[in-house]
């Protein structure tokens, strides 16, 4: 069981790791794509308005895509006012119970971005600009983003009840726990 | 339900989710799914909650927090900045206080190259202060102009901090940008004009010492090559917005560009300086998007509720004088900068503030002047403003945090003489937004 758990979270790095690489390239790609917008605009008189559209979608992109990768190296930044307050007990089993509450809220928000995402689609919902893309597509990376979220909750309140740091990287079996 | 208990019950929730350490983006998810449920009407309130979420975050006024931080980034990892600080320092000769003053200058630069602030304390912290310590500054002088001047970083552009301000009060982030320009000189006149009568009156707390001679010609040469150029990164920075090339948006990106360049031509970029510019960069602006796209749900929540409008009622009935209203916000702000840090401050405080202010007849980019100040001063008061622990963690073993409290403490009142100068005198805000394109 734990071998296959430990193959699970494995993986799991891995994807999301692939995810944060993808998402490092979407943001070059939008430096890239709005200086060459200034530049043509500014010099060349022609302007591509749809490079902006692009560059907002990628926006989001990146953050969803990105964001059980950075919750797993502990970058979300938390305010610790109380906790240094708490005994070691208390403070493992708070961090134990928030981190389930937060995987919680993020399934339920998974659940319902699955239903506005299905009812999209079904509509053939665009959106009413320049490119008018489907929107399904935009919407699509909440609930992906906030599903991988869920899970790395989840596994951070089991890594903090077995003693292991927050930080999946560096920990003695490579983070895979 | 009453506003004031739909108040108690989102922001109660919120505080204590924060104040336990749950991640602050995930404190907003989880107040914000409670809230679009019980206020919302249920499930329509959560399908709603979704297209709030993806819509709050598919906005081109969000590009620069991304792109700003690209630009610090490689300005940290190609150490463009210590060179900065290098060819400062052949500059400043044997004046008294030259180490505090670098201190104070090289805060102007860095600030204006990287736009964060902690960042700036640590580079100045962990490269100068032992050298203060070697030469005999006390920790007054050591400590404290690295503190004061590090914070700049949120007054002078491309600032971090005054973008988020932009997009959740809604002003203009060019107008921001540009308006805080010369309240952010001022203040680092003030911190000058402060280490340099400390000197005279105190020579102790700074003693001079003898420094190689550098030649004239040296002096030109480290200018033009390592000083000048960053000029570049200025120009393509605030200068495009002042000329009309480019929104404050996109001058992030043609931000980050030239300082890519800029470490290219200096022979300091290469692919590992780039990979962890690109991943240090990502995992700040995603930690910053998701609080955003949290917070601007929850700015929604409390207006839906009456909570905004029920607390606007509120500050302004606290007193008839418009004045003592505003004071009463910025005093606010700077008692929260002493406990938490200052992205949570804006998000919570700005959606009431704003319109405050704009129903007392101010106008709202120099309120935010007033507001980036006080979360300045905010974050470097004691007990508990980031830029101390920060100091702390830069600075020698054996540093105690009453030391780092008491040497804030001179900068701190340039900070409130700095507030009170742009209160008086709104046209330093002013006039810098009048000559934009």
């Amino acid at each position: 069981m734990r071998m296959l758990l430990t193959t699970i979270a494995a993986w799991f790095d891995r994807f999301n790791k692939f995810l944060a690489a993808i998402a490092c390239a979407m943001m070059v790609a939008i430096t890239l794509a709005i200086c060459v917008e200034i530049f043509t605009r500014t010099f060349l008189h022609f302007s591509n308005p749809w490079l902006v559209e692009l560059s907002e979608i990628t926006l989001l992109y990146l953050t969803f895509l990105a964001a059980a990768w950075v919750l797993g190296n502990d970058k979300h930044v938390s305010i610790d006012l109380l906790v240094g307050y708490m005994s070691d007990r208390m403070a493992i089993t708070t961090q134990f119970i928030l981190s389930w509450v937060a995987a919680i809220a993020c399934f339920i928000v998974c659940w319902f971005g699955i239903l506005s995402v299905i009812d999209q689609f079904q509509n053939d919902i665009r959106e009413p600009t320049i490119m008018a893309p489907l929107t399904f597509w935009i919407t699509a990376v909440v609930p992906f983003g906030l599903f991988l979220l869920g899970f790395q909750f989840l596994r951070r309140g089991l890594r903090v009840i077995a003693g292991l740091p927050l930080a999946v990287e560096g920990d003695q079996d490579g983070g895979h726990a | 339900m009453e506003w004031y208990e739909a108040f108690l019950i989102i922001m109660g929730s919120l505080f204590v989710l924060m104040f336990i350490g749950m991640p602050v983006a995930f404190a907003f998810l989880v107040v914000n799914v409670v809230g679009a449920y019980m206020f919302f009407g249920g499930i329509p309130g959560m399908l709603q909650l979704v297209i709030q979420v993806s819509e709050s975050l598919s906005t081109f006024t969000l590009v620069p927090v991304a792109l700003f931080l690209v630009m610090g980034e490689i300005m940290f990892h190609s150490g463009i900045g210590i060179n900065l600080l290098d060819a400062l320092d052949k500059w400043f000769g044997s004046l008294k206080g030259r180490l505090a003053l670098m201190a104070v200058g090289g805060g102007v630069l860095f600030s204006a190259l990287t736009g964060n602030s902690m960042g700036s304390i640590a580079l100045l912290g962990s490269s100068l202060v032992p050298e203060m310590e070697k030469r005999g500054y006390r920790k007054p002088m050591s400590l404290g102009p690295i503190l004061g001047s590090g914070g700049l970083a949120i007054m002078i552009p491309p600032s971090g901090l005054a973008v988020l301000l932009g997009v959740v009060a809604e002003l203009s982030i060019g107008q921001i940008l540009i308006a805080i320009i010369l309240p952010g000189i001022i203040m680092a006149v003030l911190y000058t004009t402060y280490i340099i009568g400390r000197c005279i009156v105190d020579p102790d707390v700074a003693p001079t010492f003898a420094v190689e001679h550098i030649p004239l010609s040296e002096k030109i040469k480290v200018t033009v090559t390592q000083i000048l150029p960053v000029g570049f990164i200025i120009f393509m920075v605030v200068g495009v917005i002042f000329v009309g090339w480019a929104t404050p948006s996109e001058s992030a990106a043609s931000g980050a560009l030239a300082t890519f360049l800029l470490a290219t031509f200096q022979g300091r970029m290469n692919w590992m300086v780039f990979k962890k510019a690109i991943i240090g960069s990502l995992e700040i602006s995603v930690m910053l998007l998701l609080i955003i796209s949290g917070a601007l749900a929850f700015t929604q929540m409390l207006a839906f509720t009456g909570a905004t409008e029920g607390l606007v009622n509120v500050v302004l009935s606290l007193s008839s004088n418009p004045w003592v209203v505003v004071g009463l916000m910025i005093a606010t702000v700077i008692l929260l900068g002493m406990l938490m840090s200052p992205v949570p401050i804006m998000l919570v405080t700005l959606p009431v503030f704003i319109p405050v202010v704009e129903k007392l007849g101010f106008d709202p980019i120099w309120f935010s002047v007033l507001y980036l100040i006080a979360i300045e001063t905010g974050s470097t008061s004691p007990p508990f403003g980031a830029g101390l622990f920060v100091m702390k963690g830069v600075a020698p073993s054996g540093t105690t945090m009453s030391e780092i409290y008491w040497a804030a403490v001179p900068f701190l009142i340039c900070d409130a003489l700095a507030i009170i100068i742009v209160m008086a005198f709104p046209i330093i805000v002013a006039w810098p937004v009048s000559l934009m394109f």
